[in-house]
């Protein structure tokens, strides 16, 4: 069942987001600041709802593509087209826009604030949210800290979590604007065993069940096998290529 | 404004609004008046005087040593107060000083720096209330710059 | 144009001054506006200030010391102006025998004794017998009484300095005295004067001279506060001279003097009730004999040196201000860096530069905001103990409080303050964001 929307959106954003976004990325080029080629990619599609783990060594140009995906590096050349919308072509502004609206993005340590109350970190993008969405963004943060077990720790100290807890939190972030993608960069690895299990569980279950494509940089076998596909990287090529 | 803080290096930064409307003091008339415009022969008001009554006006002038430190109000005269211009015991009202009562508080010129003040003209007896002081022609509401 | 100077020159100080001040923070409020639209930074902002509470504190003590420096030095430079004016206020033209007039107007107006020559009885009669002259009062100072000054004059002289009496009466023979509001004689009590002051003063100088205390005055806030006043007649005597008077007239005191019998005076306060009288008795007692001067326009020309060193004191304390937030501003620069992965992960789930440029300056502006209210705040309580302690000391009542121009001072800094910090909001937008976010 999908969970409630964004209220405030209009109806053309509604109706593209329950359609989801496919990926189509053709050619891409992504150097690091010496020119180093960091990923060459000739073709990956992705239908909308589907879920990919990366996988490969340390180096291999993992992360470098997940943020290529983003948006938040600008290859040197290609297409990374979302839907319709090609996010190697937007200017940085729109790049964060099409953040802000369609990815929700985890990371391996959280980057919590730790001065902020539960609530605060999971609707952190409320803050620039436009004025609008901003109460839909805080609904949607608490509702999934619901979701995610943490429906009554909107009182504590940030600082008094654990790192299951703080993950948690920030999957709890990344949904509140309802994206239709999520980005996650190794989500398991600062966790332990069962509290990494547990995320697992929340990350594609709530990814699935809400037709979200979800997509991580992962070296957990645990994270990959949950996983439509498996896509495994080394120097920047991609090596291997597995369903199911 | 401008008189006693208009020199304050302190409002450098203030000086913004004074800036902008500081030049054009010298709005009222194209020449700035001279004391004795105000007065006929026979020490009654000019024409030029009672068609400025309640105008603000701007008369050149020098400032006198002041009488009090501190205060709103200061003499103004048609020649430097080197020399006594008006000295002749019995005189109920001399024609070449002006009462000015300012805006803000006195910031002291010296004697014999032309000096050119705006304000509006008031005529008629008036005995200041705390000073003590008569006169019969007076300058209120008034501000000042050399000139 | 011709318009708006109108408007502006018809304005009552009052308005001129807030609407000076609205147009002093009128830049840092554009800019507050301009950059926070849109935008709901609130929280992060709190998160950043408690983040490091101390270091913050610290740069919001800086900013509000450094204020108070200034709204302090300026408060209490007006403060000391307006007392000494306030003291002089009496006093509108002294006659004395050539001189300084500094020396004089010290002596005379605030009783810091100093010997000077006399004028004669001959010179004090031309003076008082002018047509022009409302009030021609001796003024002879010399003895004092526990520090307190003794000073010989007439009963007009004690009413036109402080009212009537308003405790006892007025003293009505020559071994009677009046005291000043804190003059350290109770009414009733009687004192010998010693000759000269402080150390130096003779004790028993005056042995067997006796006043009797009959009054006391109501407070001047002028050094006055603290003398005892008693006919000059009374001064004279004690000294052994003549008492101003024939010998046929008895023992009645006040004016007017026989100048045969006037032993002389060090001052004389005269005062004309025409505006331009006491310009015609200045120019006209200004000779070889004897000098004669305003103490407003000596003291308003002291007020001008003092404003002079003020302004260049403040000139200090505003870049002393400007420096110290340059300092903080680049401090901040160095937080900023300790943000940069929130700054980074911000980013990173969209927020635009625009946003974290919002962000860090709200950060400044809340520093620079509280410190520069604090420093208003402080400034005036530095003015105010500042004036307890010069009242104390020289009986000039002094009141320093926060003005105007204090508040244009304050609001100028935090504008001009506000636009500076716009630097390293910009400075923060330009860090690379995935260097920060992997950090």
């Amino acid at each position: 069942m999908r969970p409630t929307r964004v209220a405030d959106m209009d109806a053309d954003q509604v109706e593209r987001d329950l359609a989801g976004l496919d990926l189509a990325v053709t050619d891409l080029d992504v150097r690091a600041p010496d020119g180093r080629q960091l990923v060459g990619l000739h073709s990956l599609t992705l239908a909308a709802g589907s879920s990919l783990a990366i996988r490969g060594p340390s180096g291999a140009g993992k992360s470098s593509l997940l943020y290529a995906l983003s948006g938040l590096v600008q290859p040197r050349a290609g297409r990374v087209v979302w839907g319709k919308t090609d996010i190697a072509q937007l200017d940085e502004a729109a790049r964060a826009r099409f953040r802000r609206e369609n990815v929700g993005l985890i990371f391996q340590d959280f980057l919590l604030f730790e001065e902020l109350d539960v609530i605060d970190n999971a609707s952190l993008a409320a803050a620039f949210a436009p004025r609008a969405e901003r109460a839909a963004r805080r609904r949607q943060a608490v509702h999934w800290l619901d979701r995610l077990g943490l429906g009554r720790a909107g009182l504590r100290k940030t600082d008094s979590f654990s790192g299951g807890e703080r993950q948690r939190i920030a999957v709890a972030r990344a949904l509140s604007g309802e994206p239709a993608i999520i980005l996650a960069d190794e989500p398991t690895a600062s966790l332990d065993r069962a509290s990494a299990d547990r995320l697992i569980d929340d990350l594609v279950g709530l990814a699935k069940g809400a037709g979200r494509t979800l997509i991580a940089v992962t070296h957990d076998a645990g994270l990959a096998e949950r996983m439509d596909r498996t896509l495994t990287m080394a120097e920047g090529k991609v090596v291997g290529d597995a369903h199911g | 404004m401008q008189k006693p803080t208009r020199r304050h290096l302190l409002s450098l930064i203030s000086a913004l609004p004074v800036a902008v409307t500081f030049p054009a003091q010298l709005h009222a008339q194209d020449e700035p008046l001279r004391l004795r415009d105000l007065y006929n022969r026979d020490m009654s008001f000019s024409n030029v005087a009672l068609a400025n009554e309640g105008a603000r006006i701007t008369i050149a002038g020098f400032m006198a040593p002041p009488l009090r430190a501190e205060s709103h109000f200061f003499v103004l005269t048609k020649m430097p107060m080197a020399v006594c211009p008006f000295c002749e015991p019995g005189t109920p009202w001399p024609d070449d000083i002006l009462a000015v009562y300012t805006k803000r508080i006195v910031n002291v010129l010296p004697f014999n720096a032309p000096m050119l003040t705006t304000g509006v003209l008031e005529l008629g007896d008036y005995v200041d209330p705390e000073l003590g002081f008569y006169s019969k022609v007076r300058l209120v509401d008034a501000t000042y710059a050399r000139g | 144009m011709d318009r708006l100077a109108d408007i502006w020159f018809g304005l009552p100080a009052g308005v001129q001054d807030v609407a000076t001040t609205v147009l002093l923070l009128l830049p840092a409020l554009a800019t507050g506006a301009i950059v926070l639209r849109g935008y709901a930074p609130g929280r992060l902002v709190r998160a950043m200030l408690r983040r490091f509470s101390t270091a913050n504190m610290v740069f919001v003590a800086l900013i509000a010391i450094s204020v108070a420096i200034g709204v302090g030095l300026t408060a209490q430079e007006r403060g000391l102006r307006q007392g000494s004016a306030r003291a002089a206020g009496a006093f509108d033209l002294i006659i004395a025998a050539p001189g300084s007039e500094i020396t004089m107007m010290l002596a005379a107006v605030y009783l810091q004794p100093s010997d000077v020559p006399l004028l004669t009885g001959a010179q004090y009669v031309e003076v008082a017998s002018d047509p022009d002259v409302a009030l021609a009062a001796p003024i002879a100072f010399g003895d004092s009484y526990q520090g307190a000054p003794v000073i010989g004059t007439t009963a007009e002289f004690v009413t036109h300095l402080a009212g009537d009496v308003v405790e006892g009466r007025m003293f009505a023979t020559s071994a009677e005295a009046v005291a000043g509001a804190f003059a350290p004689v109770a009414t009733g009590v009687s004192f010998t004067p010693a000759h000269g002051h402080g150390p130096a003063a003779e004790a028993d100088a005056h042995a067997g001279s006796v006043y009797t205390v009959t009054g006391r005055m109501a407070p001047t806030g002028s050094p006055w506060d603290r003398a005892i006043l008693v006919p000059i007649e009374g001064v004279w005597e004690v000294h052994g001279l003549a008492n101003g008077h024939a010998l046929d007239e008895g023992d009645r005191i006040g004016a007017p003097f026989d100048a045969a019998y006037f032993p002389g005076t060090p001052a004389i306060l005269v005062r004309a009730d025409a505006l331009w009288g006491n310009y015609a008795l200045q120019s006209r007692y200004s000779r070889p004999d004897m000098m004669a001067f305003f103490p407003g326009a000596v003291l308003a020309q002291l007020h001008g040196l003092m404003r002079d060193v003020r302004e260049a004191m403040s000139m200090l304390a505003v870049v002393t201000q400007v420096l110290v937030t340059v300092s903080i501003l680049a401090g901040l620069m160095i937080l900023t860096r300790i943000f940069a992965r929130g700054l980074a992960l911000l980013r990173a789930i969209g927020a635009t530069r625009r946003f974290i440029f919002a962000v860090v300056w709200s950060y400044s502006a809340s520093l620079i905001s509280g410190g520069a209210l604090i420093g208003l705040m402080l400034g005036w309580l530095f003015a105010f103990g500042f004036s307890r302690i010069v009242t104390a000391r020289t009986d000039v009542f002094v009141t320093a409080s926060v003005t105007w121009t204090e508040v244009h001072l304050v609001a100028g800094f935090f504008s001009l303050t506000l636009l500076l910090a716009l630097i390293p909001a910009w400075a923060a937008t330009r860090r690379p964001l995935l260097t920060d976010l992997r950090n």
